[in-house]
C-alpha cells in the first residue's frame, strides 16, 4: 500500500475526531446533589454520574494534549459548577504563587470562558493550582473579584479544582445554548496550553468555543431553599408598582398582599424558580417600560405555585 | 431532523416538545395558566407573552361544576390529522371517564373589531360592541370540527351540510363575512342555520407551520364525584401515534356551590320559527340546557310564548321544558318584542280602560299558568330603555299588572347629573330595574330602599370577544355593588329579528342598528356553538357561586363554638369586608387567584386541609 493511500485512510480515520474537536458540545445536566466545594472530585457523590468532557487539545496544532484534563459541568441551584481534574505526573513542580486578580494564566491554572445566550460579552474565570482567582470580561477588561468560588486539591498524580459560578453574574438562567471553553495552562518543564474546544491562536477565540447545551431540567423537581431565598431577594429588589389614582392606603394593602403572597414561594418548583429569575434578570437588561410585562409574568409564576398548594406539592427542601 | 436540532427544540425554554416514535414532526405545547383572558391568541401571537412554567393542567372544581383549561399547539412543519384526547382521570378510589373532558378548537375568524376593545377591563362603563366596520381576526368560536368555518386572508366561509345523514349528503361553503349579509339567496337564508352542524366530539385538525392552534378543554365534574385528586393526561395524537401527553390533575373540592345571586338571567328570544319550524321547541330545550350549563339559571322567558297563543299552550310547553331541566321555584321574567304584553303606550296616547281590563285578564291568565308550575312571581317587561315621559306613560299599564298580581321590570338608567333615571319616574312602581352600564352602589341602595331589585346589563352587551370582562362584570362585581343579579342583552341575536338578525347572525358585518352581532353563542341546526366569551361569562357566575359559598360558610363558622372555626370565620369575614368595599376591576388583577383565595378560605372554614394529598 503506498504512502498516499495510507495517509488518505488515516485522514478518514482522524476526520471524525477533528470534526468533534471543531464542534465540541457539552450537554450540561442539572445535578441531583450539590457538590461539596473542596476541590476533590473523585469522592464527591454529586459528580459520580456525570460524564467528563474531553479530551483536551493542544493550542495551535490541535493534537491531543498529554497529560490530559477532564472536566465535569453541571447545574445546582443558582450556580454553574465545574469539576476539573488535571492529570499531572509532576505535581511537585506545579507553579502557583501569584495572588487573586494577578496574571494567573502564567502559572498552572484552569481557565473557564463563558458566553451566555444572547450576550455579546464573555466572562473569563481563572483559578491557579493554589486556588487563587482572577476574573475578567472580554479580552483585557479586568475587574475586582466577583462573587464566585473555587477550591483546589492536589493529589499524587493530578490536581483538581471545583468552581461555582452563580448565574446572577451572567444575568441569565441555565437554558438554551451558550458558548464557552475550559482551558489549561501547564507550566511544568515544557509549557503547554490545552483546551476542551480546540483553539488555534488563543483561548479568547470565542468563535471556536464549544456549545454549552443545558439539558432541560425536570421543571417539577424540588428547589433548594437557597434558590428560593435568591428569588425572594430578587423580587424584593424590583421597583414597586405605581398605579395612577391608587391611594396610599391601597398601596399599603398591596404591599401586605405581596408579603402574604411570598409564602407561595415555598411551593416553587425548580422550573418556577428559574423562570422567575430569568424574567427578572432579563428585565434588568431591557427597557424599564417592560416592567409591567415582568410583573405579570412573575405574578403568573407565583399564581401557579399557589395553585400547586391545593395538590399538596410543597417543594422547598 | 438531526439529534442536535431536536435537542435544540427540547431546550427552547419551558415548552414541551413531543416527538413520537417514527414521527419526525415536533409539536410544541403551551399550556395556559389563565385560560379566561382578554388577551387574544392569534396564529402569529408571540407565545412568550403567555408562556410560563406551566407544565401540566391543574384544575380545581366542585361537583357539578364546569371548569376550563387550555393549551396551544405549534409546529415547525405543516401537520395534518392531529387530534387530542383525554385519558381517564384516576382518583384514589374512583375515576372520571374521559367523556368528562370535552376538547374543542378555538377558531380565529374575521369579526368586526368593535369600538374600544382593550385587554384590561376598566372600572367604568365598558361596552365595546358598537360596530366599527373594521375586520379583525379574533379567536372566538369553540368547535369540535375545525372545518366548520374556513378562514382565508380576508373572509370566513361557513360549511353547510345538506341532507345530512342521507346518501345524498353534500357540503357547501358559503361566504359569511361580506358586508350586507351571508352570500345566499333569500329563500335559502331563511333556513341556512338548519344546515350548520358541529361534530359532537373533536375531529382531527391540521396544524400550519409556525402557527398557533389553541385548544379548549371543558372539564365537567360529575355531580356525585368524590372529593380528591384525580390524575390523567391529555394525549396529542396523529393517527394512532401518540405525539405526547400533557399531565392533567383535577382536584374535586368538598364544596357545594350555591346560586350566584337572586337573578341569574339574560335576554333571550325564542328560536326562530321561520328557521326551526317544527323543531322550535327542541332547539329551545337545547338552548335552555346551554344557558343552565353556563350559569344562567333563569333566562328571560320570551313574550312570544305568551302572546301568540291565547290558550297559552306554547307557554305551557316551554315552562314544562324549563321545569324538566331544573328551573324551579324562581320568578318568571317575561320579555320580548311585545313589551307590556303588546299594550302599547306613549306619552301622546292614553291607554283606554278596556285595554287595561284586557291587560289585567291576560296577566291573570299568565299567572294562572305560571302557578301550575309553582312559579312564585311573574315579572312583565315594560318599554325597553324608556326615559322621561315615555317611561312615566306606562304607569297605568304597570298599575294594572300589579292589580292583577304581576310585577314589572324594564331596562333603564340611573340618575346622572341633570338626567333623571328610572327611579325618579317609577321607583315606587317598577319592581326591578335592569340597569344599564357600570353598577352603582347608590342606585342599588335606592331600589332596595323601595323594596325593589336591580340587575345589570350592557356592561357590556353580548357578543364582545372579551371573555375576562364578562367574568369580571357579571360575577363578583355585582356582589360588590349590591346588585341582585345579571341580565345582559343578549344570548344570541339570531332569534331577535327574524328579518335581519336570524338571517345574518353568523355574519358580524351586518350590524343590528349600530352594534356587532350580540352573540354569546351561535345557533346551529341542533343546538348552539359556544364562544370564548360565553365560557368567560360562566366563570364569572362561578366566581359568584364560590363567593356565595364562602359567605355561607363564614356565617356558619361564626356561630360555631370551636375557637379554630371562629378564628377562620374572622379571617374570612375580614377578606369579605375588604372585597366588598372594593372594585375587582380596580383592585384585583388576577381573577383566578381571587378564586383560589376563596377556595382556600372555604376549606379552612370547613376544617379541611387545603393541601390535598396526592394519590
Amino acid at each position: 500500500m503506498n504512502k498516499r493511500i495510507i495517509k488518505f485512510l488515516l485522514t478518514l480515520l482522524l476526520f471524525p475526531l477533528e470534526l468533534k474537536a471543531e464542534s465540541a458540545d457539552a450537554l450540561i445536566p442539572f445535578l441531583s446533589q450539590q457538590p461539596v466545594l473542596d476541590g476533590r472530585i473523585a469522592d464527591d457523590i454529586a459528580w459520580k454520574d456525570i460524564a467528563p468532557l474531553g479530551p483536551f487539545y493542544l493550542l495551535k496544532n490541535g493534537e491531543k494534549a498529554v497529560p490530559q484534563t477532564a472536566v465535569r459541568v453541571g447545574v445546582w441551584g443558582d450556580s454553574l459548577y465545574f469539576g476539573v481534574v488535571a492529570i499531572e505526573p509532576e505535581v511537585a513542580k506545579i507553579k502557583a504563587k501569584l495572588n487573586d486578580t494577578e496574571d494567573l494564566w502564567t502559572e498552572d491554572s484552569i481557565e473557564v470562558f463563558i458566553l451566555p445566550k444572547g450576550s455579546k460579552d464573555y466572562c473569563q474565570f481563572v483559578v491557579n493550582a493554589a486556588g487563587k482567582r482572577f476574573n475578567g470580561r472580554n479580552a483585557g477588561d479586568v475587574f475586582p473579584l466577583w462573587d464566585w468560588e473555587a477550591k483546589t486539591y492536589k493529589d499524587r498524580d493530578c490536581w483538581s479544582v471545583e468552581i461555582r459560578i452563580p448565574f446572577l453574574l451572567f444575568n441569565a438562567i441555565p437554558s438554551g445554548v451558550w458558548r464557552g471553553n475550559i482551558c489549561r495552562n501547564r507550566r511544568i518543564s515544557q509549557e503547554s496550553y490545552s483546551s476542551w474546544a480546540s483553539q488555534q491562536v488563543s483561548f479568547h477565540q470565542s468563535g471556536k468555543w464549544g456549545r454549552l447545551i443545558f439539558l432541560p431540567c425536570d421543571a417539577s423537581r424540588p428547589v433548594s431553599s437557597d434558590l428560593v431565598g435568591i428569588v425572594k431577594k430578587e423580587l424584593d429588589s424590583l421597583p414597586g408598582r405605581e398605579t395612577e389614582g391608587v391611594s396610599k392606603r391601597m398601596r399599603e394593602k398591596g404591599k401586605a398582599a405581596a408579603r402574604e403572597y411570598f409564602s407561595c414561594l415555598d411551593y416553587l418548583t425548580l422550573g418556577d424558580a428559574y423562570a422567575l429569575l430569568g424574567e427578572i434578570w432579563g428585565f434588568r437588561q431591557r427597557e424599564k417600560s417592560e416592567l409591567e410585562q415582568l410583573r405579570r409574568r412573575t405574578a403568573e409564576i407565583k399564581f401557579l405555585a399557589f395553585k400547586r398548594r391545593f395538590f399538596k406539592e410543597r417543594w422547598v427542601k | 431532523m438531526t439529534h442536535i436540532k431536536k435537542l435544540a427544540y427540547v431546550i427552547a425554554g419551558v415548552f414541551f416538545v413531543f416527538a413520537g416514535p417514527g414521527i419526525t414532526e415536533v409539536v410544541r405545547v403551551f399550556p395556559l395558566a389563565h385560560p379566561v383572558t382578554n388577551k387574544r391568541i392569534l396564529p402569529d401571537t408571540d407565545l412568550l407573552l403567555f408562556s410560563s412554567s406551566v407544565s401540566e393542567i391543574m384544575v380545581l372544581a366542585c361537583p357539578g361544576e364546569y371548569e376550563p383549561a387550555s393549551f396551544v399547539l405549534r409546529t415547525e412543519e405543516d401537520m395534518e390529522g392531529v387530534t387530542a384526547e383525554a385519558a381517564e382521570l384516576e382518583g384514589k378510589e374512583n375515576a372520571m371517564a374521559p367523556g368528562n373532558v370535552d376538547i374543542r378548537v378555538v377558531k380565529c375568524w374575521w369579526q368586526d373589531k368593535g369600538i374600544g376593545y382593550r385587554e384590561e377591563t376598566p372600572a367604568r362603563l365598558y361596552n365595546p360592541t358598537s360596530y366599527s366596520a373594521v375586520k379583525t381576526l379574533i379567536p372566538e368560536l369553540l368547535l369540535h370540527d375545525d372545518s366548520l368555518v374556513k378562514v382565508d386572508k380576508e373572509n370566513n366561509y361557513l360549511k353547510l351540510v345538506f341532507e345530512k345523514g342521507s346518501p345524498a349528503q353534500r357540503e357547501e361553503y358559503v361566504l359569511a363575512s361580506r358586508e350586507g349579509g351571508i352570500d345566499l339567496p333569500r329563500e335559502k337564508l331563511d333556513r341556512y342555520i338548519n344546515y350548520i352542524y358541529d361534530s359532537p366530539t373533536l375531529v382531527p385538525f391540521n396544524l400550519k407551520r409556525k402557527e398557533n392552534k389553541q385548544l379548549w378543554l371543558t372539564i365537567k365534574i360529575p355531580d356525585n364525584a368524590a372529593p380528591g385528586v384525580y390524575k390523567g393526561e391529555v394525549r396529542i395524537k396523529k393517527g394512532q401515534a401518540v405525539l405526547g401527553a400533557i399531565p392533567m390533575k383535577v382536584r374535586v373540592l368538598p364544596i357545594k356551590l350555591l346560586p350566584p345571586y337572586h337573578v341569574s338571567s339574560i335576554y333571550y328570544y325564542m328560536p326562530s320559527g321561520v328557521t326551526y319550524q317544527e323543531r322550535q321547541f327542541r332547539q329551545f330545550r337545547k338552548e335552555t340546557e346551554n344557558l343552565l350549563a353556563h350559569g344562567v339559571f333563569n333566562p328571560v322567558f320570551p313574550t312570544e310564548l305568551v302572546v301568540r297563543d291565547p290558550g297559552l299552550k306554547d307557554m305551557e310547553e316551554a315552562l314544562k321544558i324549563r321545569e324538566e331541566l331544573g328551573i324551579r321555584g324562581q320568578p318568571l321574567f317575561i320579555c320580548g318584542n311585545a313589551q307590556n304584553l303588546g299594550f302599547s303606550t306613549s306619552e301622546n296616547s292614553a291607554v283606554t280602560p278596556s285595554q287595561l281590563e284586557e291587560l289585567k285578564k291576560k296577566t291573570r291568565d299568565i299567572l294562572a299558568m305560571a302557578g301550575k308550575f309553582n312559579i312564585p312571581e311573574v315579572y312583565f317587561y315594560g318599554v325597553d330603555e324608556a326615559k322621561g315621559d315615555r317611561l312615566a306613560a306606562q304607569r297605568p299599564l304597570w298599575e294594572a299588572i300589579h292589580q292583577a298580581g304581576g310585577k314589572v321590570f324594564a331596562a333603564g338608567y340611573i340618575s346622572e347629573g341633570e338626567q333623571r333615571g328610572n327611579f325618579e319616574f317609577a321607583g315606587d312602581i317598577q319592581n326591578l330595574l335592569n340597569c344599564a352600564g357600570y353598577p352603582s352602589r347608590q342606585e342599588a341602595a335606592k331600589w332596595h330602599s323601595a323594596g325593589h331589585k336591580i340587575t345589570c346589563y350592557a356592561n357590556p352587551q353580548g357578543g364582545a370577544e372579551v371573555p375576562e370582562t364578562y367574568r369580571r362584570n357579571f360575577g363578583v362585581l355585582l356582589w360588590q355593588y349590591d346588585y341582585d343579579g345579571a341580565m345582559t342583552w343578549l344570548y344570541q341575536c339570531g332569534h331577535y329579528h327574524e328579518n335581519k338578525g336570524a338571517l345574518n347572525t353568523w355574519n358580524d358585518f351586518t350590524p343590528l342598528v349600530c352594534y356587532k352581532a350580540a352573540n354569546m353563542v351561535y345557533p346551529a341546526a341542533d343546538g348552539v356553538i359556544d364562544t370564548l366569551e360565553w365560557e368567560g361569562y360562566r366563570e364569572g357566575v362561578d366566581d359568584a357561586r364560590y363567593l356565595a359559598a364562602l359567605v355561607a360558610a363564614a356565617k356558619e363558622a361564626r356561630e360555631s363554638k370551636d375557637p379554630k372555626m371562629k378564628d377562620a370565620a374572622g379571617r374570612a369575614n375580614g377578606f369579605l369586608a375588604e372585597l366588598k368595599q372594593g372594585d375587582i376591576n380596580r383592585d384585583v388583577e388576577d381573577m383566578d387567584l381571587l378564586r383560589l383565595k376563596m377556595i382556600d378560605l372555604i376549606l379552612k372554614l370547613k376544617g379541611e386541609d387545603n393541601e390535598q394529598e396526592n394519590n
